[in-house]
């Protein structure tokens, strides 16, 4: 393999420098006209570097943000100049070791990484030996308790993590959405009732306004209550009674991984997930048309208050809301 | 300096080759003995000092990885003097606008605060986060590097577990780390995370409320992800990072084939100067090219995508590039979901966002142990393969590019839509049909065009270049003139490494009429098999050409010595 | 007062308050006989004649498509109904009328004068009762609008089709959600009130005028907002900022990296 023999020959005993193998004569090593040339425009770009850092301090000083206009001003000043500085720094140091150090090409050989076979005998003696004279081998008593011990040890960071949660009880499953819950406009707070939505309108809504609610029960309670076209909803055997007046009402959770489903294209009357593209089918009980997602939607039903005209949910849920999980069942 | 010395020495008079040494000053000797009476070092800096670097810019890709990560301690220090990790509601009181007088988490206030308020604060986040998608792009280029040339074989199989896992540790950070704003972008990102978590069998919903405290949103998971950003992940960073570096060290590193360089030395500089000074500006110059971005290119502006909410969401919600490709894999799965015995899995999101991510990285990590399962090979490589000369590993890596890109392509496809004016189902389909049909291309493809290379290479380095003159023989015969390659490129195309034809195997049944056991053993079967695909040199009807026309006169680097170097050159025609 | 010009009139009445200044800008504006861009439901000329005046451009550019008597055909709704503003909004923005049958219709440059688009939509307001176009005062946002919450109405009911900036984004079937870079205020209210294309229908019921036009002051807001960080790539989030990564920041320290390894120039 090794080819190498000539190679101490060309560099002389007292050399401490690792040998030459090819002499680089560069343009600039012949002729010291240019060597100067390139000095002066590595120093050049030293001074250019200072310069910016200069800059920068003269700009940390000068601009004072506060808001996106002043924000973008500072942001603009502080980072040009600081990048001036380094970019000054950078060309100068690669100018400088490209043009004036030397560009010898030399050479190191490489000793086998391995060990004379004579300590890799030795160490395997140590090694055996070593551990004969714990007794491990013969004491098996020894080495059943102490295997015992530290395998032990391995269990309490492991008991620890267990109050990093509670455990999953009936928080998947539940919403606060109950009978008789009105349904709140999530922004403005105002009970939706029966004349606010127009053909073709949608809304998110809560079953409390959004104070009231935790950001556990917000997260799993939005609603997205639709106007169809009349007579276009074609509900699902026993759902026949929780539409009013062509409004139905689904959970805005996707049944997918859970972003909320805000995209209604009052057209097809169909919901799509702007994270994931799963696009349910809102007249047909919020069927899955296409993408990732695998369940209809869940559907709240819904009645209106004849006195006020304020919707009402006639019952909770009938199953869980959002992404599916190994208990759903 | 005298002038004698003018075609000897460096532009600056040094000689650089080790003759110059000259006398040595006082103080310097006395320094480095105190220094060395207490620990030693002269030995220790007498060999570093020397230590050769091959040069070559595909080398440097690592270096951008790891002087990102200085740059990305330097700026999150600065970060967590002002960040807030605290899922907290507050209302916005501050200078930006359209926000003020909003709910939100003491954590994106004080991203707000932090960007808008203080000096420098917004290009420290800008640095931050551009340093953040260099580190990572850098790493996967550094890898893509590393698995080209088959820098990853022994000794250096270690190195590559390390190295992929960096890699995992960088994209986990990096997620931790563009999730602590709190914003509506990364707040969507962590419902799906949470989605996730609850698709895996049996402990998904375990996994899930334990990583967040409870349930979605809760308030746990920002603190949570803070000391995992800040503390946990850059603490194994470090240190796997200095193993990663002083295993490459000791081990010293791969170069390119050439002449002169030989599988047991390396060719290059020395560390001390030019090495340090070639490293040391591209340190700056990676600095450099994070602050200009940061100077001039917005990035993640959390104010423009406003507070989380439960509720809200917007178009074009995608994450960073080096989790796009898992989006992506979740948008373009078809819905499978089955219920058995009152248990749900939902294949729609396993398989994506779990079971695919994990059975690419696990071959990832186990390259290295495959290859030479299937090839056999135990020798020690120090020459990197060129490409071309390993169709079969390049196909292969071409192809798992080819996976990741149509995983990230098709997690922008809403945007591609838009842009291209493509239906946005129609982009689903494409990506769907493409992920199943493209990788395998491609892995052809590349394969047929490094054999074509290969044999390239091989006619030059034979006849030499075309020039296109055309000359008249006495006798009549027109030929075209070839000139003939210098040496060093006929040594730069590595064609004694080049992968010899597959070892034969026994006949199938010898002559006592024993089956031989590649024939019985399935696995042996499979290691054959793969072995005929994979790392086969040429095409079948190529192979028995191959053989004869390799150059059997030694191109490889052999040394010259002294003053006989021309005269020392190998004869090529053998 | 009497002889100042009309404009300096209107500033002055939008300053002083705007409940009356649609009839008065009807009042005066038909006294003078003045149409301009901006003076939104009051049309010029007599009722009557602008409804004709519809009526013969809607023959000559619309009836071909939506029928003679705006009654539809199997190739557009009827406009029976759907009211002035939606007119107004679809001519105005150049989606009406259409240049070629597609998925949705294309903003393009508007083919009639705003007084023919009056007129236009004059004569559909005229067949059946629905949204009129919005005065100035109506969706023009006061001074002290309620950004904050505007931005939170548009978070959740305009950001997922329309992006977190109104720059647009991808919906089912080739069609898109338009970016709001150009539509003006008005446009703006009215795709609102009347829900072209796709697009749901807000009624006053459900989004207020007043909580309107603070979703207008957000968008308005956020498209002025300066870009502090630098040029804003399109304001599309990860994924051009991926792009950049590689294609600028990856590509140049390449090139740094080709440069520290290149081969030296040799002499002669």
């Amino acid at each position: 393999m090794s080819e190498h023999h000539g190679l101490q020959q060309p560099t002389p005993a007292r050399s401490v420098r690792p040998p030459v193998i090819e002499r680089v004569v560069r343009p600039q090593d012949a002729d010291p006209r240019r060597a100067k040339r390139a000095e002066r425009l590595v120093a050049l770009s030293f001074l250019v570097s200072a310069i910016g850092t200069a800059g920068f301090i003269a700009a940390y000083v000068a601009f004072i943000p506060h808001g996106p206009g002043s924000a973008g001003e500072s942001n603009r000043w502080l980072g040009a100049s600081l990048g001036v500085a380094l970019a000054g720094l950078a060309f100068g140091i690669i100018g400088w070791v490209r043009w004036l150090m030397p560009a010898h090409e030399t050479v190191e050989e490489r000793h086998g990484l391995a060990s004379p076979q004579d300590d890799v005998s030795a160490a395997a003696r140590i090694v055996v030996t070593g551990v004969r004279e714990t007794g491990l081998p013969r004491r098996s008593l020894l080495k059943r308790t102490l295997g015992l011990a530290v395998g032990l040890l391995a269990l309490p960071p492991i008991v620890m993590l267990r109050d990093l949660g509670p455990l999953p009880r009936t928080g998947l499953r539940t919403t606060p959405w109950t009978k008789g819950s009105l349904l709140y406009n999530a922004e403005t707070g105002r009970p939706v009732k029966l004349g606010d939505l127009e053909v073709g309108g949608f809304t998110t809504v809560l079953p409390k306004p959004r104070e009231e609610l935790t950001e556990e029960e917000l997260a799993k309670s939005a609603v997205v209550l639709i106007r169809l076209r009349p007579g276009t909803n074609k509900p699902l055997p026993g759902r026949e009674n929780w539409a009013y007046q062509d409004h139905v009402a689904y959970s805005k959770i996707c049944t997918h991984v859970g972003c909320p489903l805000t995209l209604y294209e009052k057209q097809v009357q169909q919901l799509l997930c702007p994270c994931h593209q799963s696009t349910f089918d809102v007249p047909d009980g919020a069927a899955v048309v296409f993408g990732p997602a695998a369940r209809r939607l869940p559907q709240l039903p819904i009645s209106v208050h004849l006195d006020t005209g304020e919707f009402y949910a006639t019952a909770g849920f009938d199953e869980p809301v959002g992404p599916s999980f190994w208990e759903r069942g | 300096m005298t002038s004698e010395y003018h075609t000897a020495v460096g532009a600056d008079g040094a000689r650089g080759d080790g003759r110059a040494d000259g006398r040595v000053p006082a103080q310097v000797t006395r320094a480095l003995t105190e220094v060395d009476e207490r620990f030693g070092t002269a030995s220790f800096l007498r060999r570093t000092l020397n230590k050769v670097f091959p040069d070559h810019w595909s080398f440097m890709l690592g270096e951008i990885a790891l002087y990102s990560f200085v740059i990305l301690l330097l700026s999150g220090t600065f970060l967590t003097f002002f960040f807030r990790p605290s899922q907290q509601e507050v209302i916005y009181n501050g200078s930006y606008t359209p926000l003020r007088g909003i709910q939100m988490t003491e954590a994106f206030d004080s991203t707000l605060r932090l960007s808008f308020d203080v000096r420098g604060g917004l290009l420290m986040r800008q640095i931050h986060h551009w340093a953040a998608l260099l580190f990572v792009a850098a790493i996967i280029a550094h890898m893509c590097r590393i698995f080209f040339t088959g820098a990853f074989r022994r000794p250096r199989e270690t190195n590559w577990l390390i190295g992929f896992t960096l890699m995992t540790l960088a994209l986990l950070e990096g997620f931790a780390g563009y999730s602590l704003p709190d914003d509506l972008l990364s707040g969507t990102g962590l419902r799906i995370a949470y989605g996730v978590a609850e698709s895996i069998p049996i402990v998904g919903t375990y996994v899930a409320e334990f990583l967040f405290g409870g349930q979605f949103p809760g308030t746990d998971l920002i603190p949570r992800l803070y000391v995992v950003h800040i503390l946990l992940i850059p603490g194994l960073l470090l240190a796997l990072i200095s193993a990663h570096m002083m295993i490459m060290w000791h081990q010293k590193h791969t170069q390119w084939p050439g002449k002169h360089r030989t599988n047991d030395n390396v060719v290059g500089a020395p560390f001390f100067p030019a090495f340090m000074a070639k490293t040391g500006g591209f340190f700056f110059s990676v600095f450099a090219v994070t602050v200009l971005l940061a100077a001039f290119f917005q990035i993640n502006p959390v104010w423009l995508y406003g507070p989380y909410d439960p509720t809200q969401v917007s178009a074009g919600s995608q994450p960073d590039f080096y989790i796009g490709w898992l989006e992506g894999a979740l948008r373009m799965m078809p819905n499978p979901e089955t219920n058995i015995a009152g248990h749900t899995i939902s294949w729609n999101v396993f398989v994506p966002a779990v079971l695919i991510p994990g059975l690419f990285f696990t071959a990832m990590a186990i390259y290295p142990a495959l290859e030479a399962w299937v090839t056999g090979d135990r020798e020690i490589h120090n020459v990197c393969d060129r490409p071309r000369n390993r169709p079969g590993r390049t196909g292969l890596g071409v192809m798992m590019i080819s996976y990741f890109a149509i995983m990230l392509l098709a997690g922008a496809n809403d945007l591609i839509s838009v842009h291209f004016d493509i239906s946005l189902y129609t982009t689903t389909w494409i990506f769907r049909i493409a992920f199943l049909v493209v990788p395998p291309l491609a892995f052809l493809v590349t394969r047929r065009i490094c054999i074509g290379l290969q044999r390239h290479d091989l006619r030059t380095a034979q006849h030499g270049y075309e020039t296109g003159r055309i000359v008249m023989l006495p006798h009549g015969e027109f030929m075209e003139v070839e000139s003939q390659l210098p040496d060093e490129e006929v040594a730069r195309m590595g064609l004694e490494y080049r992968q010899g034809p597959a070892p034969e195997l026994p006949p199938p049944v010898d002559e006592h009429g024993v089956r031989a056991p590649h024939t019985r053993n399935p696995l042996l079967k499979v290691r054959r098999a793969l072995g005929t695909l994979l790392y086969e040199p040429e095409l079948p009807e190529a192979r028995e050409a191959a053989r004869h026309e390799l150059p059997a006169h030694g191109v490889r680097g052999e040394l010259p010595s002294g003053e006989d170097r021309e005269e020392a050159e190998p004869s090529r025609r053998g | 007062m009497r002889v100042r010009p009309l404009r300096i009139r209107v500033r002055h009445r939008r300053l002083a308050g705007f409940v009356v200044l649609s009839a008065a800008l009807f009042a005066v504006g038909t006294g003078y006989g003045l149409a301009t861009e901006h003076t939104g439901a009051a049309a010029a000329g007599d009722p009557s004649a602008q409804i004709a005046q519809g009526r013969a451009l809607f023959l000559q550019g619309c009836a071909s498509c939506h029928g003679k008597a705006a009654e539809g055909t199997a190739n557009a709704p009827s406009l029976i109904g759907v009211g002035a503003a939606a007119v107004d909004f679809q001519v105005s923005t150049g989606r009406m009328p259409l240049a070629q049958q597609g998925a949705q219709a294309p903003a393009k440059r508007p083919r009639y004068t705003q007084e023919q688009i009056e007129a236009l939509a004059a004569y559909v307001a005229s067949l059946g009762p629905g949204p009129a176009i919005p005065g100035k005062e109506q969706y023009t946002p006061p001074k002290n609008a309620d950004l904050a919450f505007g931005g939170t109405l548009f978070r959740t009911n305009c950001s997922a089709c329309h992006n977190f900036t109104g720059e647009g984004g991808a919906l089912a079937y080739g069609k898109k959600a338009p970016p709001l870079t150009h539509a003006t205020d008005r446009q703006i209210y009215e795709a609102m009130l009347t829900g072209p294309g796709t697009m749901p229908v807000f009624s006053d019921a459900q989004l207020t005028p007043q909580e309107k036009q603070d979703i207008i002051a957000y968008i308005n807001a956020v498209r002025a907002v300066p870009d502090p960080g630098g040029f804003n790539l399109g304001r599309l989030g990860p994924v051009t900022e991926g792009l950049v990564a590689w294609l600028i920041g990856m590509a140049v320290l390449a090139v740094v990296a080709m440069w520290i390894g290149a081969r030296a120039k040799r002499a002669q």
